[in-house]
């Protein structure tokens, strides 16, 4: 990687590629097609809430923030995979290379192109969800920072995509995002289901020390806070957003190292 | 022609599989109901797969179970029921919805005891409360006639609540009911005190309803009072007092206690028997209880 001050590596290029990239992916069947099923889901929300009578609210809060959450993970996961592999496979990246444009802002612009994607595929789906709720009168404007938290999770998926997409096959990065997704979001489990089985200190220090490393990912999540009008806790949002941006830091250094390193011919 | 053999082909084979589906469903239906229940796994692992949309899946549950609740038999059905709600509530502590549907299915059963489980687990979970508490009081009170635990229901939603009236009027009748006499009568004397000079419909609806179960209560402490000293006349005497008026030369009572109007008690010497012409089954103006 080459040594640029940061706001040197958010260049002209960087945010060109990023432009291309969001003209790319919204050109994309996969990103239609898991945008209308997560549109009828949360319109299908509704008919849910009228099977449960009194819980209405509740349950359109409840399956819409859901499908926002699973259906844009599975936009990222699905158009994240290809972004550079594909680029090095049509061999189209010479194109950008030959041009004054190092493979780390070329990583950077993909990554930001793919977050722009996923940043109007989020608003499509909070404007859906919020005209069902005003519909059943139960609008609330805290879906914004359940949608900000949702966001923040998808960064970090997308730098996940990105990081697997620079240095494997896209089954192979879909299968390790997706397991990075699936690790991320039920490692809480493992403190929570063995801690209390088990009396040994050491082993005890064992699974926490295990649940550390791990990734957690619903540690960003205020679905279930929002849909009982529960406040966050003072300090959430300043952490929850140093969080994100470290792990995508980490993510994307290590991106661009070994993108850097990687022989295209 | 191949087309045509094609599509025959489909045809039968889609006949085929209608016909063994029909062919399962009637298998499975000849079974007993115990093998054609439902299962929901353990709220640990569904916890692990639901990734954490847990509130989601509490959803889909709660759904799942208010729709079927009458699907199958009351032997399987009641002994999943409280698996049901418990699990949904473990995935969503919060759910009020689910405790309350939970009560109310469990009291068609008459399943007290997991009743009383699910209302304690909700009651734990949400702190603040107070009709979580009322409506688990209302089904021991009502339905069961636990009146012990009614009282500690009811009395749990009037420390979160304590300006509710129709807690405090609960709270004074389970409290009478399980005999507690002096606790209820302090709580309608204070219902009285609260709405005194109230003109309103529940003013006068509360003063009427505290003013006859006063009247009442003053009958009931009193006759717990004389049958108490008569019992312990007669273990030390070995015989009931002729009058009740010996109770108090004998030192068993301060003073000969009246009813409400100033009325003497009715005695039977013959039974030990200590009873009130003035029973407590009057309506009053507007026919409350």
């Amino acid at each position: 990687m080459s040594r640029r001050s940061l706001p040197g590596l958010f260049s002209n290029q960087v945010w060109a590629i990023a432009k291309n990239t969001f003209r790319e992916s919204v050109r994309s069947r996969v990103f239609y097609i898991l945008l209308a099923f997560a549109v009828s889901l949360l319109v299908f929300s509704y008919v849910l809430g009228f099977l449960a009578a009194g819980v209405i609210r509740k349950m359109v809060l409840d399956v819409g923030l859901s499908t926002i959450a699973y259906f844009s993970a599975l936009t990222a996961i699905f158009v994240g995979i290809g972004l550079v592999y594909q680029e090095v496979e049509k061999k189209t990246i010479y194109n950008i290379l030959s041009k004054p444009v190092s493979r780390t802002r070329f990583i950077l612009g993909r990554y930001l192109g793919l977050l722009l994607v996923l940043l109007v595929n989020l608003a499509a789906m909070v404007a859906v969800l919020s005209a069902v709720l005003f519909f059943v009168e139960g609008f609330t404007s805290r879906i914004l920072a359940a949608a900000s938290c949702i966001f923040l999770e998808l960064m970090v998926l997308t730098a996940v995509a990105v990081f697997f997409s620079s240095v494997a096959s896209p089954v192979v990065s879909a299968l390790c995002t997706a397991a990075f997704y699936v690790i991320g979001h039920t490692s809480s489990a493992l403190p929570e289901l063995l801690l209390p089985a088990v009396e040994s200190p050491l082993a005890r220090k064992v699974i926490l020390a295990l649940y550390h490393l791990l990734p957690d990912l619903n540690l960003l999540s205020i679905n279930n806070l929002v849909a009982h009008d529960i406040p966050v806790a003072p300090g959430f949002y300043p952490k929850a957003v140093a969080y994100t941006l470290l792990l995508v830091g980490l993510l994307l250094v290590a991106s661009a190292l070994s993108f850097e390193r990687r022989d295209l011919v | 022609m191949k087309r045509v053999a094609a599509v025959l082909l489909l045809l039968a084979l889609a006949s085929a599989v209608g016909s063994l589906h029909t062919g399962l469903a009637e298998i499975r239906a000849s079974y007993p109901t115990e093998f054609r229940s439902y299962y929901i796994p353990q709220s640990a692992y569904l916890k692990v797969a639901s990734m954490g949309q847990r509130n989601l899946w509490a959803d889909l549950i709660f759904l799942w179970g208010v729709q079927y609740f009458d699907r199958y038999g009351k032997d399987v059905r009641t002994a999943y029921l409280y698996h049901t709600f418990d699990v949904l509530t473990d995935l969503d502590p919060r759910f009020y919805e689910a405790y309350i549907f939970g009560f109310l299915f469990l009291s068609l059963d008459q399943a007290w005891k997991d009743l009383y489980r699910l209302a304690d687990k909700g009651l734990s979970a949400n702190p603040q409360n107070w009709l979580l508490a009322w409506d688990a009081g209302t089904y021991a009170f009502f339905q069961a006639r636990d009146y012990d635990r009614a009282a500690r229901y009811f009395q749990i939603a009037h420390d979160r609540n304590p300006g509710e009236t129709l807690v405090q009027d609960m709270l004074a009748n389970a409290y009478k009911y399980r005999g507690d006499y002096e606790a209820s009568r302090a709580f309608w004397l204070r219902i009285r005190d609260q709405f005194e000079g109230d003109d309103s419909f529940r003013g006068r609806f509360y003063r009427m309803a505290a003013e006859r179960n006063l009247f009442d209560l003053h009958i009931k402490i009193d006759l717990k009072a004389l049958e108490g000293a008569v019992a312990r006349y007669r273990q030390e005497r070995g015989a009931f007092p002729p009058r009740l008026l010996d109770l108090v030369r004998a030192g068993y009572l301060q003073a000969l206690p009246a009813d409400p109007d100033g009325d003497p008690y009715l005695y039977d010497p013959a039974t030990g028997k200590v009873s009130c012409s003035k029973p407590f089954h009057y309506k009053g103006e507007y026919g409350q209880w």
